[in-house]
């Protein structure tokens, strides 16, 4: 059986990686107070899955995977319920990086037109501007398979007339 | 690909988990994009949410240390009331005990404490429709609709336990397995009956099945009416396969 995280094991990694769980969540959110929200549900994760993230030899590409899943979630979430696809993201903060706020108008339209899959591998790729390699090994899907995907949404995006200036 | 770091690349940096690319030494977009990041994260953790945030979390682990030292009904059903393939035969002798149970649960349920929320966590909420008052003592007739959010995850499924201990599956009304909240049209509706009653609410990635569900809170609420101390019920049936549960005591007055 494998052991779960300890509580001052959980407490290490909460000091080192809970500030960059933040940045991202906060990039892909928008808002602060849903950030924080992330950042709790992300920790509550890894602590209930303390083995798979001992086996990880790059502990970041566990918490990159973890922390995509629960954002996408929350915005797949306020995508169903929020305003018109076209229109404007008023979720964002004040003082939000254009490209920031560019990358996530981007996601309110993908998370609706996307299955969980292929919205995962746009944020990877569109968003975080991961290489083909690092987006198989945080989403843990065969080269092809990601290939596939991949091609899949940027055409759609290119329907959508939403690909993201190089 | 654009040739710069990609976030994971550059997080990993911020944190000390790799070296930094000979690209990094030459590409001032990356450094300042590093920058930033190594700024935001300075900022963050001398937010005073940071703070309450890991408070929040070891508390949870606290929890769950408590979870796990304590009996789980739901692995107890699963593992010898569903039958398997080299032991067809083992759940039969469940039988008579489910018959047994079900006559226990005649037995009023003592009312658990009340659920505690974290901020912006997933919960079920009763808003009173006459007033708006959310999860007020009711009466017999009220008008109350369900509020349910399942963020940050998908999917929900909500029980309510009646005061004899009768479970039935409150949302989604029709169905056998759990919801998506956020497809919801119309708020759910209902009328309130005498008695308290206790809303239970499994959160989760995928779809739930309700029976096992209802089943595990149905053996819960028979147990728990046989025990004599307070905390031999404290603790939320798991659910295999749920990543969060809610629970919310809600009383009902006598009167109208």
């Amino acid at each position: 059986m494998v052991r779960g995280l300890g509580a001052s094991e959980l407490a290490d990694l909460y000091e080192k990686y809970a500030p960059t769980v933040h940045g991202r969540a906060r990039t892909l959110l928008g808002r602060d107070s849903d950030a924080w929200d992330a950042v709790q549900e992300v920790f509550c994760r890894l602590l209930k899955s303390g083995g798979a993230f001992r086996a990880e030899a790059r502990p970041m590409t566990y918490i990159f995977q973890v922390t995509t899943h629960v954002c996408l979630n929350m915005l797949r979430s306020r995508a169903l319920k929020d305003v018109p696809w076209d229109a404007p993201d008023e979720t964002a903060e004040v003082g939000s990086d254009p490209q920031e706020v560019e990358a996530r108008n981007l996601l309110r339209v993908l998370a609706r037109e996307l299955d969980e899959r292929a919205l995962q591998i746009a944020t990877l790729h569109f968003v975080d501007a991961l290489t083909q390699e690092e987006i198989v090994e945080v989403v843990g899907l065969s080269r092809k398979t990601v290939g596939r995907e991949l091609e899949k949404v940027r055409s759609r995006a290119r329907e959508l007339a939403l690909e993201p200036r190089p | 690909m654009s040739g710069h770091l990609s976030r994971l690349a550059l997080d990993e940096l911020v944190v000390g988990d790799a070296a930094p690319p000979p690209h990094l030494a030459t590409c001032a977009a990356c450094q300042a994009k590093l920058a930033r990041l190594r700024d935001a994260a300075g900022a963050a953790r001398v937010a005073p949410e940071f703070a309450w945030t890991r408070s929040r979390v070891l508390a949870q682990h606290e929890e769950s240390a408590e979870e796990e030292a304590a009996f789980s009904w739901t692995r107890w059903f699963t593992r010898f009331v569903t039958p398997s393939r080299d032991s067809p035969r083992k759940w039969l002798w469940a039988v008579p005990l489910a018959a047994a149970l079900g006559l226990a649960s005649v037995v009023v349920l003592r009312e658990p404490p009340d659920g505690v929320r974290i901020k912006g966590g997933p919960f079920v909420s009763v808003v009173r429709q006459s007033d708006g008052a959310v999860d007020a003592t009711l009466s017999p007739g009220d008008v109350v609709t369900l509020s349910l959010k399942a963020a940050p995850y998908r999917y929900a499924l909500v029980f309510a336990t009646d005061a004899t201990g009768k479970v039935a599956l409150l949302w989604p009304s029709r169905g056998t397995q759990s919801g998506d909240p956020a497809a919801l049209v119309i708020p759910p509706t209902f009328i309130v009956t005498p008695g308290d009653f206790v809303l239970d609410a499994f959160f989760s990635d995928a779809p739930l099945p309700a029976e096992p569900g209802r089943a595990a809170l149905a053996i819960r609420a028979a147990v728990c009416a046989t025990r004599t101390q307070l905390s031999d019920c404290q603790f939320p049936a798991p659910l295999d396969g749920a990543a969060h549960h809610y629970r919310l005591a809600v009383p009902v007055s006598s009167g109208p």
